[in-house]
């Protein structure tokens, strides 16, 4: 995979590219949009898997992202970084697709394909833990799941994850004490 | 600071979210119990486990075959962005007012699915909840194996549940006189509907305490409590 183009900390030389990618995309050109897609997919990617617990509706809403982000990319105006931008987009995107399900389809949670959660391309810790995690994640009631992973993987706080889901900071907290209990049954700990 | 009063603040504690002082007096307490301090070890270690997932997972497949066709011509997609300028990436859900009946039959919904199930669990075939409220034994908040019962697991989220409500209630009640007394009458009619259906859901999982899908139930109850009262709050 491609060096991460939109790291958290890039170099100024790397700023520039990006600028210069976000910039050309902004102005139509799809070929570099698809070098923000490469660079970003992965990271989008684990969000929407984590946040709907379905392997399948993620690599949908994966795709959804990108297209809302095509759309939208006359209104990102460098404010945050890019990466921020898509990112937030991204929560936005899944949390709205929540929303809209929950009146639509009661989904059944896709945990029968586990191997989902075995990627190679998982990096940065071992994989059998993380595995039991991610499954354990999996596992979680809608609403606590999200908490759970804005919150304790994704390091948001609880003003912000009740903003962006509409819902009291009690209501936030009272989700990650539950998703927190409920994971810590499932791992047996 | 007591024993349950510093498990309620742990999982704020963890995150580094309490007030200095309470931080403080977290910290004492955990100094000198060692339940308290296994709990806070436990939570500590799940959340270096989840701070330690990887930031990338990729997809099976190659989705830009399956985006790049969707992608609209930029021309036309900055027209469309002209015509709503302003585009919010991330807010809250726009404030919907939803008309009072609708809560209302909302509300009745919930009170009958909830009844029904009430009676499916709890009832078990045998006597209905009401009757089984005053023949329960004293309830310790654990099985007999000694793992919390969903009851005793859902009294912390419910504490906080309490907590939003009351905060919810005083905003109501400041904004009470800009309401004109139609509203205030319904609001409080949908109220008294929700509170029915919190009611029943309590005394489903008091009767049969080690029943999760009952705690979630009333977890859904007081989600749509705190709705109702941020929509009257708004209005």
């Amino acid at each position: 995979m491609a060096a991460p183009m939109l790291a958290e900390n890039p170099p100024a030389e790397e700023v520039r590219t990006v600028d210069l990618t976000v910039r050309r995309a902004q102005q139509g050109d799809t070929a570099a949009f698809e070098q923000i897609y490469r660079a970003n997919v992965g990271r989008i990617h684990a969000l929407c898997l984590r946040l709907c617990g379905d392997p399948v509706r993620a690599e949908e809403l994966t795709q959804d992202v990108f297209v809302r982000a095509w759309e939208r990319m006359g209104s990102f105006q460098g404010k945050s970084a890019f990466s921020t931008w898509l990112h937030r987009l991204a929560v936005n995107v899944v949390l709205g697709d929540r929303r809209s399900e929950s009146v639509r389809v009661h989904r059944v949670f896709a945990t029968d394909e586990p191997e989902k959660f075995e990627t190679p391309s998982m990096r940065g810790s071992d994989p059998g833990t993380a595995m039991d995690l991610e499954r354990a994640i999996a596992t979680l009631p809608p609403g606590a799941r999200a908490v759970f992973v804005l919150h304790d993987v994704e390091g948001y706080k609880h003003e912000e994850i009740a903003e962006m889901q509409g819902s009291a900071v009690g209501t936030s907290k009272a989700q990650l004490h539950r998703a927190r209990r409920l994971l810590r049954e499932a791992l047996g700990r | 600071m007591t024993h349950e009063r510093t498990l309620e603040l742990l999982d704020d504690f963890v995150s580094g979210e309490l007030e200095p002082r309470e931080e403080r007096e977290v910290r004492r307490h955990l100094m000198q119990c060692e339940s308290c301090r296994a709990e806070e070890q436990a939570l500590r270690a799940l959340l270096d486990e989840a701070a330690a997932l990887p930031d990338e997972v990729m997809p099976d497949d190659d989705l830009w075959q399956k985006i790049a066709p969707r992608l609209q011509a930029r021309a036309a997609v900055a027209a469309e962005t002209e015509r709503t300028p302003e585009v919010r990436v991330i807010g809250p859900r726009p404030v919907r007012p939803l008309p009072w009946w609708m809560l209302a039959a909302a509300s009745i919904a919930l009170v009958i699915v909830t009844s029904l199930v009430t009676l499916r669990f709890a009832g078990r075939g045998a006597e209905p909840v009401l009757a089984t409220q005053t023949a329960q034994p004293p309830r310790t908040g654990a099985t007999a194996g000694g793992t919390p019962t969903a009851l005793a697991a859902f009294r912390p989220a419910e504490q906080e549940y309490e907590k939003a409500i009351t905060e919810l209630q005083a905003a109501l009640q400041a904004r009470r006189g800009q309401l004109a007394p139609q509203t205030v009458a319904t609001i409080e009619a949908n109220l008294r509907i929700i509170d029915q259906a919190i009611r029943e859901s309590r005394a489903a999982l008091a009767a049969d305490p080690n029943r999760p899908e009952l705690a979630e139930m009333l977890s859904d109850a007081y989600d749509t409590k705190l709705d109702v009262l941020r929509q009257a709050v708004s209005l």
